[in-house]
Parts: structure tokens; C-alpha cells; sequence
């Protein structure tokens, strides 16, 4: 068999196709690709056959790719051939890649594809990369010789700019034609729900829709988080209230807060009443402080011992209670009354004599801020004592909640831009 | 009672929210190529050109209505559909038409800054500077929300006309026959200045500013009743506005015989025969279409090319993010004020190029826009009723035959 090494697959599209006895049958129109170890292999082709009926024939049926005039031959004559259907799980690469929008899974962006590269590997050929760049379009118009030459005056060459299959995500947008993509979106999964966010905002609020379905229930809530609130709004306002109700559960009550805050009133109301009791009722706590205090910011969900307990009882209630905490780097002491005695690192507790207890290894007072603190002054707590946690006090000192770090990262960054 | 109170406080609310993209494309629609082009009507043609307003307001409902829900089912612009549907090679090439055809009316929108501007005695040397600086800096500096409110203020301005319409005095009577009446002339400059009309009000850019503003204001589908409304009640603004131009031309201009080239000498030539007011009017509303259509238009075009050929577009990305959409926008924005500032520079001429290249653009983008709203797999349900594809194939093949009419008169055939 003879094929190329390499080609691009705009220049083939529309080339004739001919049977093994040199007559001609049609123009070439697609290829049926799958995904495979990350790289799209190709199972089928579709002809136009020269009756105007379009078939699909499996690559095994073709025997050549010449490259001189382009065109493709056929191992079959006209009677043999028999045309199949191509399975859920597969997807075209004229239709489903070359003009569209595919997510670029290693920079986390979206691009259109103006060409395909297409390699053969022994007998059989992979799409390897998409191309992105102005030279692939220039190609695809016709210009490529004679942009080529005109770079050369300059002493210059135009790169192709290609992204490799592995990174490539093709957009559920093509659920439109009725495929279904989770398959070849398994990229998406194990990405930071951060990178999420951004793809996400690229994409317009069908593809958005049918990302977010794909996702895994946590990644989803968590993306949804990360968004920014011009989109997120544009969001919820499609999805049903149950949904997001789930969603805001799976979350830690303070991103879960941010989100609700934004909604209209009456949406907000609804939501909390059919959002499981617990989970509501910390999201209304934290409601009641004003913007821009700590008692708006903070997390409830955090581990707060006695300082009775011995070290080796603290670890132990440790692993019972540490699960559903944001951070455990820090364990609060408390008294009865819940009032804040002190902090003590989890590095001080796994160091210590397992007999001691917990209230010897307080060092000093802790550092804390009030419900009603403002933002700023929070803020420069964390900068002067290079904290990772800080716990929150409302009355008499009881001990409320605690803001994590990340929490004030973004006005941080803010501050400095100022 | 209550409840029924409630839920048309709701149903307003829900309507400002949605409301706002047709409103603004019908204002813009009214540039200063429109408003040149209906005082030149009013003024040589009398009322009898008044009756191309009703069909004109009703293409327009139905051209824009298909564009709208495009947008609001796909959440996609044309130019990405087209891209998606149809290949590189036809996107690019329909691109480049638009961008020249778009050249063409941004030139006439700064020669209108100019011609506004010279009234009141500013000469051109200051004002279209200035007006493309001012241009720049809010598109790339401010964001596009508060641009669009700037825009949907900027419109009351619009009402100038209607004032002007009702100072100038017109005689009632044959204004409510010639609405009723057509009346057909069938000479060159009658026909060529018909066709201008639809020509200046139904362009291909807007259809794809249309689609873009509402994608951007993520109108769910529940809400697509009140975007229809949005878009009848623009177009209906917008021919309003038509009307009562060539009312205040017709009933002042045509009466004493006043021969006039562009809209800023209809401003002039209004002054002696109405008064200072009506002129100083007229001209304040060319001066707002102008830099509206000035910013929009570059705004658009940049945009739409940037979605069809898969570069970065936003005005809220840096120049570095996205050097091809500033990079258009800047071009535009300083090739359509340069031959503005030569006062030799026949608008006539420049407006009537951008209506025969916008007239050949029309039919394939109507084209593209009927097929594409027919297709099942993009709109589902929404695709067009078959009445809808009767009306729709009617106005594009009425709109073809003018367009070629015009297109071969522009071009010196008939």
C-alpha cells in the first residue's frame, strides 16, 4: 500500500476517488475518526459517490492515497462495495473538527481549527494535530504558496501552529447532531476546576450547558465557583433550581454563599428552602453579615477541640471530624462555651507527647478577627502574621468560623493593584 | 389582584432586562448614510416616497426577528455560523466584501460628523479628529455595557427629527394620502433613490450586530417574546424616524424647490425657511447618528471578522490578547476618518458605494440566514414555520431584484 507520510486533510477533501480497476467512483468527503490512547485513529471514509448518494466504506476497503494528483483508490470494484454506518462513539473530522471550536486542553482555551494533520503510521493513518494557526488558514483559502514566498523576501517562514490530538476536546456543542461526547471529553475531568472556569467562558451557553452536564457532580459545583459572575449569572439563569440547589450543597458554605448572594431575592429564598436543612441554614448564617466583613467571608466548617482532650484523643477526633473541614492545619481550642482559647498547629499536636493536653501546647494568644471586621483590616492580619487561617469570633469571644487563606487571596492581589 | 400586579411588575422587569439589542441596531440603522439619504427623498420626491416606509419597517421585523432568535437558540453569531456551516473559504471571502462595504459607510459616518459639526462652524480639521479619538477611546478604554447605555440614551436624541417634522408644517392631509397611496415614478433617480432607502436600512452588517448583541445579553428562550417586541418596536422607531424626515424635507425643501446633496446642507437649507431651531436640531441629530454608526460599524465589523476566522475578538481583552480585533478596529476607525477630513471628498458618492456593495452583500447573507435558521440540528424546534420561509424567501428575492438594480446602476450598467 502506498501512503504518505503526512498530510494535511483540507487537501484532500472533494479529491476523486477511484476502484481498484482505475474507474472513477466519487469525491472524497470525510473521514470517520475514534479516539484512541489520545490520539484519533481513522476507521471509515466518507464518499460521494458519483450517483450524488453518500456512503460510508471502512479504511480497510482503501488501498492507496496518491499523492500526485491527489486521490484515493479503492481495493474493491463498483459492485463490492458495500457501504456501513459508523458507531455512536466516533466522530467526523470534517463536521465535527475542521471550521469548529475545540477546547485546547493544555492552555485552556478555545480555538477554532482551520486544518487537520493527518499521519500514517504502517497501514493505518491518525489525526495528530489541529492546526491553528494563519498559515493553516491561508491554506485552506488558497494563499499558502504565496504567503510563503512573500515571508521569504523578508527572509522569514510562517509556522504552522499546531496542537497535538492528545490536548485536543472536541466541543459538545456537536450534541447537536446528536452524539454523545463524554466519551471524548475525558480530558475535562482531570482538570483544576480553575482552567474549567476559564474554558468555560470562551464558550457560548449551549456549549457551556452540555460541559457542565459532563462533568462530574463535584467538579461541576466547583467550576461554578470559579466562574466569573457576569457568566455564572447567564448560567444559573438556565438551570433548573433543583440543580443548583445540589450543586450549592456540595459546597463549602462560603463559596456556596458568594454564589447565592448574586441570585434575585425571590430565587434565593427558594433556593435555601429546598436546599437540604443543614446546608441552608449555615449558608443563612453567613447571609446575615454585611459585604466585606469576616463574618461574610468565613468558613463554619471547621475542627474545634477542648483543651481537656489529650493529644492522642485529639487525633482521633481528628480523623472523625477533620474530614469535612477546610484545612486542618490549625486545631482550635475551646472551652465549654465555645470561647477561643487558643490555636494549635497540627505540626505542635503530631510532635507532642500523646499523654499531654491539648491546652498545655497553646503558646500565646491567638490571633483572630470579629464578625464585623472589615475586609482590609483582615487582610493585613494575614500579611503581618503570615497566616494561613484565621479564626473568626463573635461574641465573648465564641468561636465562629474560620477565613482560609485563599479566601483573601483575590483582595490581596486586588490591594497590590491599587 | 395582587398576584396579577405582581406579574406584570415581573413580566416589566423581565422585558428591561431583555429589551435593548433591537432598539439600538434600529437606531444606528438610521446613520448618516439613512438620514442623508431620506432628506434627499423628502426633499426632490415630496411625500411620494412616503409609502416605501410601512414595507420597509415590515422587511426589517422580519429579516431581524429570524437573526434574533438565531442568536438566542445557537448562542452563536452568524459569522460562526456561517464559518461552521459553509467552510473557510466562503466565510473569508463574504468577510472581505463586508469589510470593504463596511469602509465605505464608516467614511460617510465621519463626512456626517463633519458636515453636522461645520453648522455650528467647527471645521473638519478639528472635528474628525477628534470624533475618531473619542470613538477609539470609549470602545477600547470604557466597557461595552456602559457603551450601550451610552447608545440607548443617545437615542432620545432621534426625537429631534420628529420635532423638527412637526415645526416644519406640513400638510397633513396629502402626508395620510401618500402613506396610503403608492405611488411609483419610474425614473432613474426615483428608482436609485428607493432602492437606496431599503438599501441603507436593511445592510448586512446589522444583521450580524443584531445577532452578536443578543448572544451577548444571554436571553433565554422563555424570554425571546419580549426580544421579538424589542426588535418590532426598533424597526418601527426606526421608521418613524424615516418618516418624519422626509416629512420635514418634503413639507419645506421639495415645496420652495431646494435642490440638496447631503443632510448637513438639508440642515442649512432648512434654516431660512423654518428657522435657526430646526436647523440647529437637524443637525444634533446627524451628529449623534454619525458617531453612533462610527462606533458601531468599525465595532461590528472587527468583531465578526475576528469570530469567522478564529482570531481573538473582545473589548474587554488587552491589545496583547487581542491584537487582530484592535488591530481592524484601529485600520477602520483611521482609513474612515482620513478621506473625511478632504472637504472635496463627494459624500454622495461614498454613501452611494457603500449601498451598491452593501446591496450585492445583501442576498448571500439573507441567503445564508434562511438556510441556516431551516436547520433542524442548530435550532430545533425554533426553525422556521412555512409561513415564515414564504414571507422570508419573498423579502430576499424582492430584496435580490433591487439590490441587482442597484448594483448595476451603481455601477453605470442602466
Amino acid at each position: 500500500m502506498a501512503f504518505f507520510s503526512e498530510i494535511f486533510f483540507s487537501t484532500l477533501i472533494g479529491k476523486s476517488v477511484y476502484t481498484v480497476d482505475e474507474k472513477y467512483y466519487g469525491n472524497f468527503r470525510d473521514f470517520i475518526v475514534k479516539k484512541q490512547n489520545g490520539n484519533f485513529l481513522i476507521t471509515k471514509v466518507r464518499i460521494r459517490t458519483s450517483g450524488g448518494k453518500r456512503i460510508i466504506v471502512p479504511w480497510s476497503d482503501i488501498y492507496s492515497i496518491e499523492a500526485d494528483p491527489v486521490s484515493l483508490k479503492l481495493k474493491k470494484q463498483i459492485h463490492e462495495i458495500k457501504p456501513i454506518d459508523y458507531d455512536d462513539d466516533e466522530l467526523r473530522l470534517k463536521r465535527d473538527f475542521l471550521d469548529q471550536q475545540i477546547i485546547d486542553t493544555e492552555n485552556h482555551r478555545v480555538v477554532r481549527v482551520n486544518d487537520l494533520k493527518i499521519v500514517a503510521v504502517k497501514d493505518e493513518l491518525f489525526m495528530v494535530a489541529a492546526d491553528i494557526g494563519v498559515r493553516g488558514l491561508s491554506r485552506r483559502l488558497g494563499f499558502e504558496g504565496w504567503i510563503l514566498s512573500f515571508a521569504q523576501i523578508f527572509h522569514k517562514t510562517i509556522q504552522n501552529v499546531l496542537i497535538p490530538s492528545k490536548y485536543i476536546d472536541p466541543l459538545p456543542a456537536r450534541i447537536r447532531h446528536d452524539i454523545t461526547l463524554t466519551v471524548a471529553q475525558d480530558q475535562l475531568k482531570n482538570m483544576h476546576p480553575a482552567d474549567l472556569a476559564d474554558i468555560m467562558e470562551d464558550l457560548d451557553q449551549f456549549e457551556r450547558m452540555s460541559m457542565l452536564q459532563a462533568l462530574p457532580a463535584d467538579i461541576m459545583s466547583k467550576t461554578v465557583a470559579e466562574l466569573d459572575p457576569s457568566v455564572r449569572e447567564k448560567l444559573l439563569g438556565k438551570l433548573k433550581d433543583e440543580t443548583i440547589a445540589k450543586m450549592l450543597e456540595r459546597l463549602a458554605p462560603d463559596a456556596a454563599t458568594d454564589i447565592v448572594e448574586e441570585l434575585p431575592k425571590r430565587r434565593m429564598h427558594h433556593l435555601l428552602n429546598i436546599m437540604k436543612a443543614k446546608e441552608a441554614e449555615e449558608i443563612r448564617e453567613l447571609l446575615k453579615f454585611k459585604k466585606d466583613t469576616a463574618g461574610s467571608i468565613m468558613n463554619t466548617k471547621f475542627v474545634a477541640l477542648k483543651g481537656t482532650l489529650t493529644v492522642a484523643e485529639a487525633l482521633d477526633e481528628l480523623r472523625k471530624k477533620g474530614e469535612h473541614a477546610e484545612h486542618i492545619y490549625y486545631l482550635y481550642i475551646v472551652d465549654d462555651e465555645d470561647i477561643l482559647k487558643g490555636a494549635v498547629s497540627l505540626r505542635d499536636i503530631i510532635f507532642a507527647d500523646a499523654k499531654i493536653q491539648l491546652g498545655a501546647l497553646i503558646k500565646r494568644k491567638p490571633v483572630y478577627a470579629r464578625l464585623k471586621e472589615k475586609l482590609n483590616s483582615i487582610v493585613g492580619k494575614f500579611t503581618k502574621y503570615n497566616l494561613i487561617v484565621l479564626p473568626v469570633v463573635g461574641h465573648n469571644k465564641k468561636l465562629e468560623g474560620v477565613i482560609t487563606v485563599d479566601d483573601v487571596l483575590p483582595l490581596l492581589q486586588e490591594s497590590k493593584n491599587l | 389582584m395582587m398576584t396579577f400586579l405582581k406579574t406584570r411588575y415581573h413580566a416589566l422587569l423581565l422585558m428591561l432586562a431583555v429589551i435593548g439589542p433591537g432598539l439600538i441596531t434600529a437606531m444606528v440603522d438610521n446613520d448618516a448614510g439613512g438620514i442623508t439619504t431620506y432628506s434627499v427623498a423628502g426633499a426632490h420626491f415630496g411625500y411620494s416616497m412616503l409609502w416605501v416606509v410601512i414595507p420597509m419597517v415590515f422587511v426589517l421585523i422580519v429579516v431581524q426577528e429570524m437573526c434574533s432568535r438565531m442568536g438566542v437558540v445557537s448562542g452563536k453569531g452568524l459569522s460562526d455560523l456561517i464559518r461552521e456551516s459553509y467552510g473557510a473559504k466562503v466565510t473569508f471571502y463574504l468577510l472581505i466584501g463586508l469589510l470593504l462595504a463596511n469602509m465605505a459607510t464608516i467614511i460617510s459616518e465621519f463626512s456626517g460628523v463633519a458636515g453636522s459639526l461645520e453648522i455650528f462652524g467647527v471645521p473638519r480639521y478639528v472635528s474628525v479628529p477628534i470624533a475618531a479619538v473619542i470613538v477609539w477611546v470609549v470602545i477600547t478604554k470604557g466597557s461595552y455595557r456602559s457603551a450601550e447605555k451610552i447608545f440607548l440614551a443617545a437615542a432620545l436624541i432621534y426625537f429631534a427629527y420628529i420635532i423638527s417634522g412637526f415645526l416644519a408644517e406640513p400638510d397633513w392631509q396629502a402626508v395620510g394620502e401618500a402613506m396610503v397611496k403608492p405611488q411609483i415614478e419610474f425614473s432613474t433617480p426615483y428608482l436609485m433613490l428607493l432602492i437606496g432607502m431599503i438599501g441603507t436600512t436593511i445592510t448586512p452588517w446589522m444583521q450580524f450586530y443584531l445577532q452578536a448583541s443578543v448572544v451577548e445579553k444571554g436571553i433565554k428562550i422563555e424570554n425571546y417574546k419580549y426580544t421579538k417586541i424589542d426588535v418590532a418596536v426598533g424597526a418601527v422607531i426606526a421608521g418613524l424616524v424615516a418618516f418624519f424626515i422626509i416629512v420635514a424635507s418634503a413639507a419645506t425643501l421639495f415645496k420652495h424647490g431646494v435642490v440638496i446633496e447631503d443632510a448637513s446642507q438639508a440642515a442649512m437649507a432648512l434654516e431660512p425657511l423654518v428657522g435657526r431651531f430646526a436647523e440647529i436640531l437637524f443637525a444634533i441629530g446627524l451628529l449623534n447618528a454619525s458617531i453612533l454608526g462610527a462606533m458601531i460599524v468599525p465595532l461590528a465589523t472587527s468583531f465578526y471578522i475576528c469570530e469567522g476566522l478564529g482570531f481573538e475578538p473582545g473589548v474587554n481583552k488587552t491589545f496583547k490578547e487581542a491584537p487582530w480585533f484592535y488591530g481592524i478596529f484601529t485600520a477602520l476607525i483611521i482609513l474612515g476618518a482620513i478621506p473625511a477630513l478632504f472637504p472635496g471628498t463627494p459624500l454622495i458618492k461614498v454613501m452611494l458605494t457603500a449601498q451598491v456593495v452593501n446591496g450585492i452583500l445583501l442576498p448571500p447573507v439573507l441567503i445564508f440566514i434562511v438556510l441556516l435558521i431551516n436547520k433542524k440540528w442548530l435550532m430545533g424546534e425554533h426553525v422556521n414555520k412555512r409561513w415564515h420561509n414564504i414571507v422570508a424567501w419573498f423579502t430576499v428575492v424582492v430584496l435580490i431584484a433591487l439590490s441587482a438594480v442597484l448594483a448595476l446602476s451603481g455601477l453605470g450598467v442602466i
